[in-house]
């Protein structure tokens, strides 16, 4: 085997070991194969998933009753602007732990993207639904849909 | 002009391996949101991301070290080239598939992937390349 590559396979082989060695040590360490366990319950038979999408009258009301809202938006266009009080899907692990402590898995969360066309919502609505949360709710205006109707906003 | 070589070949080596190492460190400290980072690219089939997010910043480290000291250049470098051109692969899927995502690259937080990336990853490919055809082996701990 040419010199570079015995190099090579050394580097990689060390690397491996010291990751998962260190992976497996620290307190904070995750799943070699798989995503966040967090959404795994013992009774999940007994739990109804939903994911609905809404209207800006039922996410209005949602907004003054203090469900969380999630943006799945970039976070430049978070940074930028978003609905008052939401967070940001990034950092992902962040915001889930965030969310479990805050409130469980079964209390109702609402995300939000640009507009219906979008999809990102969507798709973080699957996603949170897979870590374990039952209640999901997609306000399908998005943030393009909140700004023209002049709903508080946070810069 | 060996000499000269020999200059940029060294101050290669410190670059890569500065920025390898620098990059890193942010990862190693927060795997999970590497490996969210890594998912955003939609090309890694589910559940090895996770496995990514926890080696490939070790592997950074390890090659940047290397680098530094002067310990298994030539594979160190070897592997800059490979893991780049991967890089490359995943930013220009993630640009044509229309994917405005965070390149996860851990050098600049919410830098976003681009052309721009892509430049950097063929300097480093170009960079690797000088050191692993270097003229002299000065400044190595464990030349073999």
């Amino acid at each position: 085997m040419k010199t570079y590559l015995k190099q090579a396979v050394y580097i990689v082989i060390f690397s491996i070991t010291v990751g998962s060695i260190f992976n497996t040590l620290r307190p904070n360490g995750i799943p070699f194969f798989t995503k966040s366990t967090y959404g795994i319950s013992n009774n999940i038979q007994d739990i109804d998933f939903i994911i609905e999408t809404i209207d800006l009258e039922k996410v209005q009301k949602m907004f003054y009753d203090k469900v969380p809202f999630i943006d799945a938006r970039d976070s430049i266009s978070f940074i930028n602007s978003h609905i008052n009080y939401a967070i940001s899907q990034y950092p992902y692990y962040d915001m889930v732990d965030n969310l479990f402590i805050r409130q469980g898995f079964d209390e109702p969360i609402v995300v939000y993207c640009d507009d219906e066309e979008c999809g990102l919502s969507d798709e973080l609505a699957y996603q949170l639904q897979a870590e374990g949360f039952s209640k999901i709710y997609i306000f399908s205006g998005g943030w393009n849909q909140w700004l023209l109707a002049k709903l508080p906003v946070e810069k | 002009m060996k000499n000269c070589l020999s200059i940029i070949v060294l101050t290669a080596r410190l670059l890569i391996g500065g920025i390898f190492i620098y990059a890193s460190i942010e990862k190693i400290v927060n795997p999970g949101e590497f490996a969210q980072a890594i998912d955003n690219y939609r090309i890694i089939p589910f559940g090895l991301e996770n496995n990514m997010a926890i080696i490939l910043p070790w592997l950074e480290l390890v090659i940047g070290i290397c680098l530094i000291l002067g310990v298994f250049i030539d594979g160190a470098a070897f592997l800059v080239i490979i893991m780049m051109m991967v890089f490359i692969i995943a930013i220009s899927y993630a640009i044509l598939s229309g994917n405005n995502i965070e390149c996860g690259c851990g050098l600049k937080p919410g830098e976003l992937v681009g052309m721009q990336k892509i430049i950097e990853d063929l300097t480093y490919v170009i960079l690797a390349w000088m050191i692993i055809k270097r003229p002299n082996r000065k400044l190595e701990i464990f030349p073999i």
